[in-house]
């Protein structure tokens, strides 16, 4: 019989990074007998296991092409209904045409990459030097007169060169323009994260609404809305020289940070550990040994469920069958 | 139901009927649907057991189930549109009946209802890889996020199906 326990929740979770785990191509051996022995732990995951594979026998045998293109094109089509619910006009033919122009003309210039944990400092044409945050990749075409950037996924950190020359950064939600300025930008999910050091950057968004954000100021964005934040964070800069900074700051708020820069796979803070704070600077370079600090100066378990995931629990409640 | 509930439910049927059926006909463009989700609006209300005359703010309740029954009737809507249009674009389904063809729409309905609320890229990811069968590395390219996104949106979105399966059959 099941009985729902805040157990439950955990293990779905977990059975859901296993079958991620597991339906990847290069699957290891071990990764494969490391879930044979989750399977095998409690009779609750046997039979959470029996309900990943009931759901994911729903998705087989369908016509492929068919069925793709039906599920892919509801799931656009309510983003755009969405959005006219919250009242936000969206002119979507329009901002593809301008996102396939992008694409077409700024992937030209060269590729700069950065793997999980990686951070890297390059020198442009013009003195201008980029700094290229953990799994990140950007594309960088330098012109006698412009220099343009696309920012296809992590952050970067701009420090301009005295007399740099224009700089224009395409991101997947809207461009930023800037000359002699130094600033971040960060690619999320959803949105686009901009934080100004130095001088002033003008974004504009794919809506075509713009700002100009100054010195000491930072601003989220998407195609169509910005919105302006208060200040900076001291983590918009830190992690060019290769640590993270907690000021008092939550555990779980940390933890999210940290799994950017943590190579084996991911971490994650449990409900029940997340209120504890941390104060202090953290390497970057070792991750491994980040948690090993936390778990000395606080009372929480490091428990790697996956090889490739790792959880941090407050060790005075742990509640596992 | 106890004495008394049937004519205060035609009470507030007929002090609210009105606003609703305009509410419905300003966002439908056709008149019988519109009637047949205000009737399903009341329908809606009457099967949650709750005391009418304790609803705060009808209005704004009725609206509420409204609007919940006109964005399932759109995703309705927008399944089967797209079902007409995968139909000019591929051949698979040539010769299937109608019977499979109301079975495959069915079929997708309740796949959309699980993933209705993920993050554009994690559907995505998960639709390639389940439905299609591309590995995760190509699905990284087309995506442009590195593999080990791809995993995470993979777990994302099977740890919802597994959510809204579990509150489904609680």
């Amino acid at each position: 019989m099941t009985t729902s326990t805040p157990n439950k929740e955990q293990v779905l979770e977990e059975a859901a990074y296993w079958f991620a785990c597991l339906q990847s191509e290069d699957v290891s051996a071990q990764e494969k007998q490391a879930w044979q022995t989750w399977h095998n732990q409690s009779s609750l995951h046997q039979e959470v296991w029996q309900q990943v594979e009931r759901v994911d026998r729903q998705y087989q045998n369908l016509p492929k092409q068919h069925s793709y293109h039906v599920l892919h094109q509801t799931g656009r089509s309510r983003r755009q209904f969405l959005l006219g619910m919250m009242g936000l006009a969206v002119a979507a033919p329009i901002v593809w045409q301008q996102r396939q122009d992008i694409q077409a003309t700024w992937l030209s210039g060269e590729t700069e990459t950065t793997q999980v944990g990686e951070v890297r400092q390059i020198s442009l044409k013009d003195g201008t030097q980029l700094w290229l945050n953990t799994d990140s990749l950007v594309t960088i075409d330098q012109q006698v007169h412009l220099q343009q950037f696309h920012l296809l996924r992590g952050e970067l950190f701009v420090e301009s060169a005295s007399g740099a020359i224009p700089l224009q950064l395409a991101t997947g939600f809207g461009q930023v323009s800037a000359i002699g300025a130094n600033f971040s930008v960060r690619l999320n999910e959803d949105h686009t994260y901009l934080a100004v050091h130095q001088g002033s950057v003008t974004v504009t968004a794919d809506s075509g609404s713009h700002t100009k954000v100054q010195a000491k100021q930072s601003v989220l964005f998407n195609r169509t809305n910005l919105s302006p934040l208060q200040g900076l964070s001291a983590n918009d800069e830190a992690w060019r020289r290769g640590y993270l900074v907690a000021d008092n700051m939550r555990l779980d708020e940390f933890i999210e940070l940290l799994n950017r820069y943590h190579p084996n796979g991911w971490l994650k803070c449990s409900a029940n550990a997340s209120h504890y704070r941390l104060v202090g600077h953290y390497s970057l370079a070792d991750t491994e040994k980040v948690l090993d600090a936390i778990a000395f100066s606080l009372p929480v378990n490091v428990r790697k469920i996956t090889p490739w995931f790792t959880i941090l629990e407050d060790n005075k409640n742990i509640s596992h069958s | 139901m106890q004495n008394g509930v049937p004519s205060l439910f035609s009470d507030f049927y007929r002090q609210h009927h009105g606003w609703l059926k305009r509410f419905m006909s300003r966002h439908l463009s056709c008149q019988h649907t519109a009637e047949d989700l205000t009737q399903d609006s009341f329908i809606r209300l009457i099967s949650r057991r709750e005391n009418l005359s304790q609803i705060d703010s009808p209005r704004a309740y009725l609206t509420t189930i409204a609007k919940g029954l006109l964005a399932n009737y759109w995703r309705r809507q927008d399944i089967e549109q797209a079902y007409l249009e995968a139909q000019k674009h591929h051949t698979e389904l040539e010769s299937a009946s109608a019977e499979e063809h109301y079975e495959l729409l069915e079929r997708l309905y309740q796949l959309d209802l699980m993933l209705k609320n993920l993050p554009p890229k994690a559907r995505q990811a998960f639709l390639m890889s389940r439905i299609q069968g591309v590995r995760y590395q190509d699905i990284a390219l087309e995506l442009e996020v590195s593999e080990r996104m791809v995993k995470k949106y993979i777990a994302q979105a099977m740890l919802q199906c597994l959510t809204v399966q579990t509150e489904a059959s609680v």
